[in-house]
C-alpha cells in the first residue's frame, strides 16, 4: 500500500515540514491537516521538502492552493524544496513556479525566508 | 489500434483508498507491455485524477464501483472507466487559463488540467452499463519502435516454425492470432 508521512521540525521562525510518500486525494487530508496546526498556532513560515515524496496528484497541490492566500496575507509564505524532476513536472505543468517558490534545497528556501 | 493482447481488467471500490491499487494495477500492466517510465506516470496520474472525480462528483462518496479495462496497441494506449455514478463528461469543463485558476487560490478541480496536459484525447459516453470516460496516449516513438521490433522478432519465430512445419497455408491466420493475444 502507497502510504504518506509528515515529520515537522522548526529551524529558528520556520517550520519544516518532510513529506514522504504517496500524496493524493486519499492521504492530502494529512498534509492539510499539520498545515493548518501550523497556521492556527500563527506559524506562517513554513518549509515544505519534497525530498522523500514519491508522488504527487492534484489533491496534492490543492493544499497548497487552499492555504497560500492566508498565509501570504499574514506576511507568511509556503517555501517548497528538493523535488526530483517527476515531481517537479507536475507543477511546472500547471504553473505553479510562476506563483510559488520552488527551491533547490533547504537552504535556499531559509535564505530566502531570511532575507 | 493494433492491439496484440487482451484487454487487462480490474474493478476496485469507489473509494480514495483504491486509488493506491489502481495505480499498482497501471503499473503492473504497463511494465508487462514495456510502457516507458514517462508513459506509465502519465497514464497513472491522468487515471489517478478521474477515479478521484468519478468518487467525489460520480459517487459522491456514497458506494459504487469503477472498472478499468486497459489495452495497448503499438501507437497508442487506451484505458477506459466505467462508473454508475451521476453522469460528467469533462470536456465540457472549458479550456481556462491554468495560471489564472492556480492564481484564483481555488483549491480543487485541477485534476482535468492534469488529464489534458497528459493525454491526446478525452471520450466520453453514457450508455446502458454506464459512464465511459476513454482515456488515449499515442504512444512515443521509441517505445512504438522498440514493440515493433519485438513483434516482427516474434512474428520471424513463429513463421519459420510455421515453414519447418509445412502449415504455409495457416501461417497468416496464426499471425492474426498473434496480433490479438
Amino acid at each position: 500500500m502507497d502510504s504518506f508521512e509528515v515529520t515537522k521540525r522548526e529551524q529558528g521562525n520556520i517550520n519544516i515540514l518532510n513529506i514522504k510518500g504517496y500524496l493524493d486525494a486519499h492521504t492530502a487530508p494529512q498534509l492539510e491537516e499539520e498545515i493548518q496546526k501550523l497556521v492556527d498556532d500563527g506559524k506562517y513560515h513554513i518549509l515544505v521538502n519534497f525530498s522523500e515524496l514519491a508522488y504527487i496528484s492534484s489533491a496534492g497541490l490543492g493544499v497548497f492552493m487552499g492555504f497560500i492566500e492566508n498565509i501570504r496575507n499574514n506576511n507568511g509564505d509556503i517555501k517548497l524544496s528538493n523535488m526530483n524532476p517527476k515531481i517537479y513536472r507536475v507543477f511546472d505543468l500547471l504553473g505553479f513556479p510562476e506563483l510559488y517558490d520552488i527551491v533547490e534545497n533547504e537552504q535556499d528556501a531559509i535564505d530566502k525566508f531570511n532575507n | 489500434m493494433k492491439s496484440f493482447f487482451i484487454p487487462k481488467k480490474i474493478v476496485v471500490p469507489a473509494t480514495a483508498d483504491s486509488l493506491p491499487r489502481i495505480r499498482e494495477f497501471i503499473t503492473k500492466v504497463g511494465k508487462r507491455y514495456r510502457l516507458s517510465k514517462h508513459e506509465i506516470n502519465a497514464f497513472k496520474i491522468s487515471i489517478d485524477e478521474a477515479c478521484t472525480n468519478i468518487i467525489k462528483h460520480g459517487y459522491q462518496d456514497n458506494s459504487g464501483n469503477i472498472k478499468l479495462r486497459v489495452s495497448i496497441g503499438v501507437d497508442q494506449m487506451i484505458v477506459e472507466l466505467i462508473d454508475q455514478g451521476k453522469s460528467f463528461d469533462p470536456n465540457l469543463v472549458c479550456e481556462a487559463n491554468v495560471q489564472d485558476y492556480v492564481s484564483s487560490g481555488k483549491k480543487g478541480g485541477l485534476g482535468i488540467f492534469i488529464m489534458r496536459k497528459f493525454l491526446d484525447a478525452i471520450d466520453y459516453e453514457v450508455t446502458s452499463i454506464g459512464n465511459i470516460l476513454r482515456l488515449t496516449k499515442q504512444r512515443q516513438q521509441v517505445a512504438r519502435n522498440r514493440d515493433q521490433q519485438h513483434f516482427s522478432a516474434t512474428f520471424k519465430k513463429f513463421k519459420s516454425r510455421l515453414f519447418f512445419n509445412n502449415y504455409n497455408s495457416q501461417m497468416i491466420c496464426c499471425g492474426e492470432f498473434l496480433l490479438l493475444t
